[in-house]
């Protein structure tokens, strides 16, 4: 044992050896660090470039919409302007000498008998392929996001999917689209019945964008109607027009060499009112992440989201103009309201369940540990 | 057997034993801080790449079969009905930007030499562009669509 003691051969390599181990651990960390950075970074990348994509897909087909709007608005002002020229052919109003008024007006009730009912055939179809554009948009954005996660990032992306979300667009009667179009449904009477006549019985009026106007409030098409934001007044931001990309991520890469990123569950925004505790994937699969990324589409044009109507605009009118765009926001869930923490957690919870876990299924039943400390960190 | 007795020099030797192994493994940090180092640039050069063109939009796309297909039959009509409808529908466009790049790093002798493929790729739907109205524009499509509907356009 004194010999052991006093022996100072082999000293250098036990030293040596230690420090080998050191060294070979360091590697491994450094390896480790190096593919969780980069591993992080790609799935955040694929839910960004997915949530803005499927924004994009929500914008054109909002702009698809707009056209179709635009559309049946263009076809709503030929039956405005038959309703004006019922006025203006109408006893009450009418006042031409020797029977000229009954027959202009049997023979505009000839040609609104032949017309009308092709207008209106016109209109419904619009309105059908309005809604059908508004019923796949959302499916084309979530094939779109998929192929993002499965083309392009295949190897470290298990899933990509868009929370599923409607567009908030519901059929309108004919109101809005005939309020747009009041000033055109007078211009296409005075066409129509000469300049002259047109002066002789209806006169000079004062014209703005009126859903209250006569010939607004008698339009009615059953099954026709432009699709508007429902409510109309939603203003840019707020929750419906929201999207939201959920990537699985595989880390069974990075859990070869590393830990992963883990989620401190007091991090941002709320005072930490427990001991520091880490988020782990549950033991069942720990080879799967999950990053979240918001998107929006929104209508840059400077009426747009009118809380009420105006003289020359009308609250539905972003619906009827293509200029929607799409842009990334900081994932908030739900957004726009300042609420207390308790309710936050429930409408959270409320999200988790009703949106999140029913666009995913399964898939996402592992996760939901750091699906609840999501909340913590994102708020 | 005084050969082996003998300790002069064996911190030497025991240190000409070690140094290989501790230079190979600062080579290997060294590789394994250049490996990452070109995934992370090339990764962020790739990422990087499609915003800006892809948020100002790209306006070079096609106009988007998908929606075009929804639309079950009605873009026709707009072309009979409203051509300058129709025409706007076509700006409805699809465009993405695609981004890929691959870079090489050098292996080590151990690892088998050669290069290794550090590949990377992005895609970005390309935004829309907005396409105003012109208020002109907008009297003549109604116009357009009365007189097709109507005989009325002859003034009576």
């Amino acid at each position: 044992m004194r010999d052991l003691a006093h022996e100072q051969s082999g000293a250098v390599m036990v030293v040596g050896l230690f420090m080998a181990v050191f060294a070979v651990g360091l590697v491994y960390a450094l390896m480790g660090i190096g593919e969780t950075v980069a591993y992080q970074e790609e799935v955040q990348q694929v839910a960004d470039t997915g949530a803005f994509s499927a924004a994009v897909t929500h914008a054109r087909g909002m702009n698809t919409i707009a056209l179709v709007n635009r559309s049946i608005s263009t076809t709503s002002a030929t039956l405005s302007a038959f309703t004006i020229m019922d006025v203006a052919f109408s006893p009450v109003v009418c006042s031409l000498p020797h029977g000229a008024c009954e027959e202009h007006r049997a023979h505009h009730a000839a040609i609104r008998a032949d017309v009308a009912p092709r207008a209106e055939a016109l209109l419904r179809a619009a309105t059908r392929a309005a809604e059908r554009v508004a019923e796949v948009t959302p499916v084309l954005a979530d094939a779109e996001v998929g192929a993002i996660g499965a083309e392009v990032h295949s190897d470290r992306v298990r899933r990509a999917f868009l929370v599923h979300s409607r567009m908030p667009l519901a059929r309108s009667n004919l109101a809005p689209a005939c309020a747009l179009t009041n000033v055109n449904a007078f211009r296409l009477a005075k066409e129509a019945m000469g300049d002259l006549l047109y002066a002789q019985t209806l006169g000079e009026r004062a014209i703005r964008a009126d859903r209250e106007a006569f010939q607004c409030t008698t339009l009615d098409v059953a099954g026709a109607g432009p699709l508007v934001p429902d409510p109309p007044n939603l203003p840019v931001g707020t929750e419906p027009w929201q999207l939201r990309v959920a990537v699985l991520g595989n880390a069974d890469r990075v859990r070869g060499i590393g830990r992963g990123v883990r989620v401190p569950r007091d991090s941002i925004g709320r005072p930490a009112t427990t001991e520091r505790a880490w988020a782990e994937a549950t033991d069942a699969d720990r080879g799967t992440t999950l990053a979240l990324a918001q998107a929006e589409y929104y209508c840059e044009w400077e009426h747009a989201n009118l809380q009420n109507d105006t003289a020359l605009h009308i609250v539905e009118e972003d619906a009827f103009s293509m200029c929607w765009r799409a842009r990334l926001r900081r994932v908030r869930i739900p957004t726009g309201v300042a609420i207390d923490e308790v309710t936050r957690d429930r409408q959270y919870d409320a999200w988790v369940r009703g949106s999140l876990l029913a666009s995913c299924g399964d898939d996402c039943l592992p996760l939901m540990d750091l699906v609840s400390v999501a909340n913590d960190a994102i708020h | 057997m005084r050969f082996i007795e003998d300790t002069r020099g064996s911190a030497t030797s025991e240190g000409v034993i070690i140094a290989p192994v501790l230079v190979i493994l600062f080579a290997a940090v060294l590789w394994a801080g250049a490996r990452y180092t070109t995934e992370r640039r090339n990764a962020a050069q790739v990422h990087r790449q499609p915003w800006a063109p892809a948020l100002a939009g790209c306006v070079d796309g096609a106009p988007d079969p998908n929606l075009t297909e929804a639309l079950s039959g009605y873009d026709s009509r707009l072309a009979g009905n409203v051509p300058r409808l129709r025409r706007d529908l076509d700006r409805v466009t699809v465009s993405r930007f695609d981004e890929s790049r691959t870079d090489e790093v050098q292996q080590p002798a151990p690892l088998g030499g050669g290069t290794l493929e550090l590949r990377e790729r992005t895609r970005v739907s390309c935004n829309t562009v907005p396409v105003s109205w012109n208020e002109d524009e907008v009297e003549l499509m109604t116009l357009d669509e009365f007189c097709r509907l109507s005989p009325y356009c002859d003034p009576l």
